[in-house]
């Protein structure tokens, strides 16, 4: 009998499966046809390839013959945290038939509850029908499956920073890598670490070199001399009005994609803007001196600055370049992507007189790339602490002139710890919505970014109560007392239908859960009101994870009424109308202050 | 690719000179160039017929071209060159839609004054006129050849190609009300309404302050569907598809008829509607795919409307027709399109949006049971093509006054859900003047950078825009202070107490002297030489938030200022019945002698409390 998931649902909210977010599956397990060495061997196997703790895995092997839900949920656990992501421990008392698995991304962490099933089904011999192969197969489809939808490394550092600040989160619609950070009214939508306050307008400007320097430069930021050109003759003609040598860009691309730095003479140039052609209108540009320093700055203030490297490896008269290589690769890591063998390295190697194959001297550093991104092989090096004033306030105006929120500003100068009016430098490049990087081991940068969106250590919350009690006439009239006492804006959950002000946002019947999910999400949401019964309560849990009030009747069903007070701020029972009165009054004028 | 004007055509040397603000040539913002003496020695002979000819009779210039021919003839060739010039660069501005004031009849020597509206555009129009109104010097064989492509180059590359006919309707409105507006970089179509902090930004419909997240959610059609029926509002059925054999399995869950398009293009590009079978969707597909991923969507009859929400209100609303001719029972549908097409071309917003007779426009025709011969009876509407865009021949059409509440609520709460400041929403319904809850309607598409579409006499639609950005006394303007005279010791200290009792108005302090051009006390790194330019950047600066100006009276006659207006001009005693204080009191709302400390010290109060409140 082959492994059959009969069911599978989120659960948002707290339940009485689990205190947080969970994946909820039904499982028909099919027999036991493996011995627990294969199993155990199976399993370390497949979840070592998802990069897996050891010690965690043998849990999971251990559990799998007779255990395999509790397997699975701690399998499912250990897939989303290779990912990165902060799910706690699989509850410890589940049902062989139910398996609940606590999520954080509720896309990757359902996919990783389905793909948990699988794997041990599979270990134990007997797959989820239909499904080809073993579990390691399972584990690579899950891997293909969430590369589409991960999140990037800077919403992996935003997020926990939101979390920290009791800010919810979730993506703006399934799939999607944009975010919703809050709730209703107050929430603010981020792409990457592009915040809402930067214009679709004035950021068309900044991801077009030429138009972003010309700006720079009108308002009296220092900028590199530069020049559109449209064919490889107008190209020459640039490069010997700005002097040799130059970098030769695309216009408008990101990353550090076919750039040429240091270009001096004719023949260079025509390499070089061929390789950037094939990348739209090309940029020739002076080329300035120094050392490229990133500074970000969040809401008008500089906060940190990180020092770019191009790719290199340093010798120890022992090891080939080749092997360097490979050592450096294997420290490498997130956003620091590999040093590749390509032709732009074998040139690096062959003007320093090696080729991949030789041994650099002990101590001799060979610099491999023109470009410093960390895409291409650069590494980093924070230099906060070192930044002059004046450099600061420069990167503080560049983002002021074009309008950036959050700005990552490329400066290149000798020395960033003197004045760049006094030992020159320029910015080379303005980025809107910048990564956050490896080297910014602190979490200010994320910290500022939510700082910046939530002032004031707000937490992006719109007010929520809630009501337990079956539905019913009494119920509908609550609700509609409550909601009224709650002004303009709120909006309305109950099972018949959800409504945001007066537009119906969805007809009953419904599923609480979607329905709160929906007002919470919707930006014109002021406060809400959620009904919720007894029995979706106990089906679905509570779909939101916390509210400001429980309204809660004596006559409510007791596991229930405890879950939902475990999660209110305060409880009052409806008979006490001037204790609900004195409450609501409490809550509408927090919102209001 | 776009040409470069004739630049050599400009005499070495006489580099055009811009004057944007109060300046002692012309009433409105200028180029002057002075004319080199010796190229014009061809004395009094008369331009040559066919330059003439050229110059009368192109159609763009509105019989503007006869008047410069003659200017020259009355004033003789000599002096009547540059008032030729000036003539012609205006009526090639207006060509492109550029309301330019007329050049001032006074004679102005060797210098020419062409009065401009946009900086770039009037560059051109002023190289463009100098080359033109060379080429009557002497009897060249192709003169008229050589004019009229000259008129047709300049036609072809400057002006509402490059800054967009809403944003020229959006500033000259915003002129009116004193609203300053300057291109953001010269070379990008982005126009800034609004000095300093009060700037926002336009570019093609979209609105500075609807965000770049915002914008690339509605691109990407798909994901702002998703997102506005997760909110209630109604949005076709549909799902973007990875294949031919995808988007048929999509089609039959959908049920035919379908509508086909690319994801994220924008103007009904390979957009195709009503889609009856697998047959037309593998042609529909073949097309769309190349745009990128394909959304397959519910077909939805009714009228194409698309109602406009400006910050949180419905503001207009136009029912958009597809490209299409109505018979007369006489003529063929040939001729039907060829006369729709010279009714376009004399309406510079859809000048160059001809209905052409394409695959699309035959597969209509053949649908209907038509040939280009045909000759459709009286009133029968020949539909042309599958999208309402106006860029593909489509018409608009005024309905707002019809549009019922419920439906413009529609559009509100679909703006609201997309978080946009200006949102062109596309709705279809069999009835626009009844409930989209009653007769059904779906928003089939929502655009974050709408067209305004509607040419309308009163400009309501850049009235309403207008209202919501700037509000306040002084609208999107920063207090100016400008002081006549040469710096020194104490005309620092001035500026100085100046500064400091501006100091809590929002934003900073922009500082303008001959030797100082900074912001906050940030110094400009190579300021523009001239104070003119220096000066139209710091009003330009996002930070600044209000600009201290000291020019010396040379200057002033030699450049005229930055701004039209000031606030507050303070001119010492000694000049003050010099031709320079005369033209900065004319430019200014009140004057004081800076030796007048009672004096200047009330009026600066009296600015700091109406730009503080106007900002609040």
């Amino acid at each position: 009998m082959p492994t059959v998931v009969t069911r599978q649902r989120n659960l948002l909210g707290p339940s009485l499966y689990a205190p947080g977010p969970c994946a909820m599956l039904r499982v028909g397990w099919g027999d036991v046809r493996a011995s627990p060495e294969q199993i155990a061997a199976s399993i370390a196997n497949a979840l070592g390839r998802a990069g897996a703790i050891p010690a965690d895995v043998a849990t999971v092997a251990a559990a799998a013959a007779a255990e395999p839900g509790r397997a699975a949920a701690v399998a499912a656990v250990l897939l989303q945290r290779a990912l990165g992501h902060r799910v706690p421990d699989a509850p410890a008392s589940a049902a062989k038939e139910t398996v609940v698995v606590p999520i954080w991304d509720a896309e990757i962490g359902a996919a990783a509850a389905r793909t948990a099933v699988a794997l041990v089904g599979f270990a134990r011999g007997d797959g989820p029908e239909g499904a080809d192969g073993d579990a390691e197969a399972a584990v690579a489809r899950f891997r293909t499956r969430v590369s589409g939808i991960e999140h990037s490394d800077c919403v992996m550092r935003i997020l926990p920073a939101a979390e920290r600040r009791g800010i919810a989160w979730a993506r703006l619609v399934p799939g999607s890598p944009i975010i919703r950070l809050g709730h209703g009214v107050r929430q603010k939508v981020i792409d990457g670490s592009t915040t809402p306050g930067v214009s679709g307008t004035v950021g068309r400007i900044t991801t077009h070199k030429d138009l972003a320097t010309a700006l720079l430069r009108r308002h009296g930021l220092p900028v590199p001399r530069n020049r559109r050109v449209a064919t490889v003759e107008d190209a020459i003609r640039a490069a010997t009005e700005i002097g040799y040598p130059v970098v030769v860009k695309p216009n408008s691309t990101d990353l550090g994609t076919a750039i040429t730095l240091d270009v001096r003479d004719e023949a260079a140039l025509r390499a070089a803007y061929a390789q950037a052609a094939r990348h739209g209108r090309v940029l020739i540009e002076q080329q300035l001196d120094g050392y490229n320093t990133r500074l970000m700055v969040m809401f008008g203030r500089f906060v940190s600055a990180v020092r770019k490297n191009p790719a290199q490896i340093v010798g120890d008269g022992q090891r080939t370049a080749r092997a360097l290589i490979a050592a450096e690769n294997g420290r490498r890591g997130g956003a620091l992507k590999p040093i590749e063998i390509d032709e732009e390295a074998h040139w690096f190697l062959a003007q320093q007189g090696l080729s991949i194959d030789a041994v650099p001297a002990a101590g001799q550093a060979v610099v491999l790339r023109h470009v410093s991104n960390f895409a291409r092989g650069g590494s980093a090096d924070n230099v906060t602490a070192r930044v002059h004033p004046d450099n600061a306030r420069l990167a503080e105006r560049a983002a002021a002139v074009t309008g950036l929120e959050v700005a990552g500003v490329d400066l290149i100068m000798p020395d960033i710890a003197r004045s760049w009016r006094e030992v020159g430098g320029g910015i080379c490049e303005l980025n809107a919505g910048p990564g956050i990087y490896m080297a910014e081991a602190d979490t200010r940068i994320e910290d500022a970014l939510i700082d910046g969106l939530f002032p004031n250590g707000a937490n992006g919350r719109v007010p929520v109560v809630c009501l337990l009690a079956a539905e019913g006439r009494e119920a509908a009239e609550l609700v509609d007392r409550v909601g009224g006492r709650l002004g303009d804006g709120v909006a309305v959950v109950t099972p018949s239908g959800a409504r945001v002000g007066a537009w119906p946002v969805a007809d009953g019947p419904l599923r609480l859960q979607d329905a709160a999910q929906t007002v919470l999400a919707d930006p014109q949401t002021r406060a809400i009101v959620l009904h919720l019964t007894p029995a979706a309560v106990a089906g679905e849990g509570l779909g939101i994870d916390r509210c400001d009030l429980a309204v809660i009747p004596a006559s409510a069903p007791v596991p229930e009424a405890r879950l939902l007070a475990a999660h209110a701020e305060a409880r009052v029972d409806p008979a006490a109308a001037d204790r609900l009165a004195a409450a609501l009054d409490r809550i509408v004028a927090a919102a209001s202050a | 690719m776009t040409e470069r004007p004739p630049r050599q055509a400009v005499p070495a040397g006489a580099a055009l000179r811009i004057h944007t603000g109060a300046n002692p040539y012309a009433a409105g913002p200028c180029i002057t160039f002075g004319l080199d003496r010796d190229r014009e020695s061809a004395g009094a002979i008369p331009p040559p017929d066919g330059w003439r000819r050229a110059l009368s009779t192109h159609p763009a210039l509105a019989g503007e071209g006869a008047v410069v021919a003659s200017v020259i003839d009355a004033a003789g060739r000599a002096s009547g060159v540059p008032a030729a010039i000036a003539r012609l660069a205006a009526a090639l501005q207006r060509a492109i839609g550029h309301p330019v004031a007329d050049p001032a009849d006074a004679p102005t020597g060797d210098r020419v004054v062409v009065p401009i509206w946009d900086i770039p555009a009037g560059r051109d129009a002023a190289r463009f006129a100098v080359a033109i109104v060379m080429r009557s010097r002497g009897a060249a064989a192709r003169a008229d050849d050589e004019t009229r492509q000259l008129l047709d180059r300049f036609l072809a590359t400057t002006g509402v190609a490059r800054v967009g006919e809403d944003a020229v309707r959006l500033a000259v409105r915003a002129a009116a009300r004193g609203i300053p507006w300057a291109r953001t970089v010269p070379m990008a179509s982005i126009v800034r309404l609004g000095a300093g902090i009060h700037q926002v930004h336009f570019d093609g419909g979209s609105m500075s302050r609807t965000s770049k997240i915002a914008d690339s959610i509605a691109i990407r059609k798909n994901r702002a569907a998703a997102l506005m029926r997760q909110h209630g509002l109604p949005v076709p059925r549909g799902r973007a598809v990875q294949s031919l054999e995808d988007a048929r399995r999509a089609a039959a869950e959908i049920g035919y008829p379908v509508v086909v398009k690319p994801v994220a293009t924008d103007a009904g590009t390979a957009v195709h509607v009503d889609i009856a079978d697998e047959v037309g969707l593998g042609r529909a597909y073949a097309t769309a795919a190349r745009h990128g991923a394909v959304l397959v969507e519910q077909m939805i009859p009714g009228d194409h409307t698309r109602l406009l929400v400006f910050q949180g209100r419905f503001i207009s609303a136009m029912r958009l027709d597809p490209g299409r001719v109505t018979g007369d029972g006489r003529r063929t549908v040939a001729d039907l399109i060829a006369a729709a097409n010279v009714g376009r071309a004399s309406e510079v917003s859809v000048r160059d949006r001809r209905i052409d007779v394409d695959d699309e426009a035959m597969g209509w025709l053949g649908r209907q049971g038509l040939t280009l011969d045909a000759v459709p009876q009286s009133g029968r509407l020949v539909r042309l093509r599958n999208g309402s865009n106006l860029s593909r021949g489509g018409t608009a059409f005024n309905v707002r006054e019809r549009v019922h509440p419920d439906n413009a609520r529609l559009a509100e709460r679909a703006a609201a859900v997309l978080d946009l400041d200006l949102a062109g929403i596309d709705l279809i319904t069999p009835d626009i003047a009844r409930s989209h809850r009653e007769v059904g309607g779906m928003i089939c598409e929502i655009n974050s950078g709408p067209s305004l579409y509607l040419r309308e006499p009163g400009y309501e639609i850049e009235e309403a825009v207008l209202d919501g950005l700037f509000g306040g006394r002084q609208p999107g303007r920063v207090p100016i202070v400008c002081l006549l005279g040469e710096e020194d010791a104490a005309s620092a200290g001035l500026l100085a107490e100046i500064d400091a009792r501006l100091a809590h108005l929002p934003g900073k302090r922009a500082i303008l002297t001959p030797t100082r051009v900074e912001i906050g006390g940030w110094p400009y790194l190579d300021p523009p030489a001239r104070a003119h330019d220096a000066g139209a950047a710091l009003l330009g600066d996002p930070e600044t938030g209000a600009a201290i100006v000291q020019v010396a009276p040379a200057v002033a006659l030699d450049e005229g200022f930055a701004f039209d207006r000031c606030d507050l001009a303070l001119i010492p005693a000694g000049l003050a019945h010099t031709p320079a204080a005369r033209l900065l009191a004319g430019a200014s709302d009140a004057c004081a002698d800076p030796a007048d400390r009672p004096a200047w010290a009330a009026a600066l109060a009296r600015i700091a409390e109406i730009h503080a409140s106007a900002a609040g």
